[in-house]
């Protein structure tokens, strides 16, 4: 049913919390206060050995690109230029008419090896 | 007197019968979709004539192709190669007479019509089809013609026949027309090749022979009616 949509259930929940917050001891009070200390030391020491391990990712993907960069070169320079090499309408057309008419010869030397007639 | 009016407004309506049934055939012919199955049955029995043509010379069909556009193409081997190249439109104008004949003869002469067409259709899927675009193709028209023996009253199935007939008529007039494009292809090159007579003559041939086939039709129609 619509009723339970989120937008009508997200209110209750957030007032449950409160009550929740509300409801506890001293001890579980310093507790929290204690834990978010260490938490962030943890997470202070957590991002200076990301950052670390980053850079030294970072300088190993360099490399690799340029090595690639210059594999590519190396071995296929053409690809480079692949644009102006590509052939011209009229060079394609004339190509598919040159495999065209290679059909029909193909075709009549069917017709002359197997000994039959089209009629259309 | 009543039965004197009814008698004279049939003969009227059989007159007429065979003129509506040539407007309707044309009105079929030019409506996109309606007129592909009939360019097929035109295309099968072209095509159809040649194979008929290749076994009666003494040769044999290696196979039958039709296309979508309702072109299509026999392979034959041995038998006369002049008959077998004038029998494509001569063929179909024939069989557009035939058929209009026989349906129209008798209710149930039209439907041992229609049987024979199936047996023809039937042969043809099982000997000389090799490829699944003429196996649709075939299927499609024999489907078509099974459809009409399931019509209860006869009188139906006799009206479609005469129309598919009558669409095979004006196609024998209408089709060689297409040899006249300057590319020597197709029967009427293949004959002029044979015979040294222009391309032009055999058209001109084959469009007199369908018109002499639609002029007979009609002439029959009218000496049944007296």
């Amino acid at each position: 049913m619509q009723i339970y949509s989120a937008n009508s259930f997200t209110p209750q929940a957030t007032a449950s919390l409160a009550v929740d917050k509300s409801a506890r001891t001293p001890e579980q009070n310093n507790r929290l206060v204690v834990d978010p200390q260490q938490q962030k030391a943890q997470t202070d020491e957590q991002a200076k050995q990301q950052k670390q391990r980053f850079d030294v990712d970072e300088q190993a993907i360099t490399q690799f690109e340029e090595q690639k960069a210059l594999t590519n070169t190396r071995t296929s320079p053409q690809k480079i230029d692949s644009g102006y090499d590509q052939p011209s309408q009229v060079n394609l057309s004339a190509v598919s008419r040159y495999q065209s008419v290679g059909d029909i010869a193909q075709r009549e030397a069917i017709q002359q090896t197997f000994g039959v007639d089209l009629y259309a | 007197m009543s039965t004197e009016l009814d008698s004279s407004t049939s003969k009227f309506s059989d007159k007429y019968r065979f003129w509506l049934i040539l407007v309707i055939a044309l009105v079929v012919m030019q409506v996109p979709v309606i007129s592909i199955p009939f360019k097929w049955f035109e295309s099968f029995f072209h095509e159809i004539s040649h194979g008929l043509a290749a076994i009666f010379t003494g040769g044999s069909i290696v196979r039958i192709e039709l296309f979508t556009n309702g072109a299509g193409l026999c392979t034959t081997r041995g038998g006369s190669a002049f008959l077998i190249s004038f029998s494509g439109y001569a063929g179909a104008s024939a069989w557009g007479m035939i058929l209009y004949w026989f349906s129209s003869m008798h209710q149930r002469l039209a439907q041992v019509v229609s049987l024979v067409i199936v047996l023809l259709l039937a042969t043809t899927l099982i000997l000389w089809v090799r490829d699944f675009l003429t196996f649709t193709i075939i299927a499609i028209l024999l489907v078509i013609i099974l459809l009409k023996f399931k019509l209860t009253n006869l009188k139906y199935l006799q009206f479609m026949l005469q129309i598919i007939a009558a669409v095979v008529l004006l196609n024998s007039v209408r089709s060689p027309l297409y040899l006249i494009d300057g590319r020597e292809l197709g029967d009427g090159a293949a004959l002029a090749n044979m015979t040294m007579i222009p391309e032009m003559i055999w058209v001109v041939l084959w469009c007199i022979l369908g018109l002499l086939a639609i002029v007979s039709v009609m002439k029959l129609k009218m000496k049944t009616i007296r």
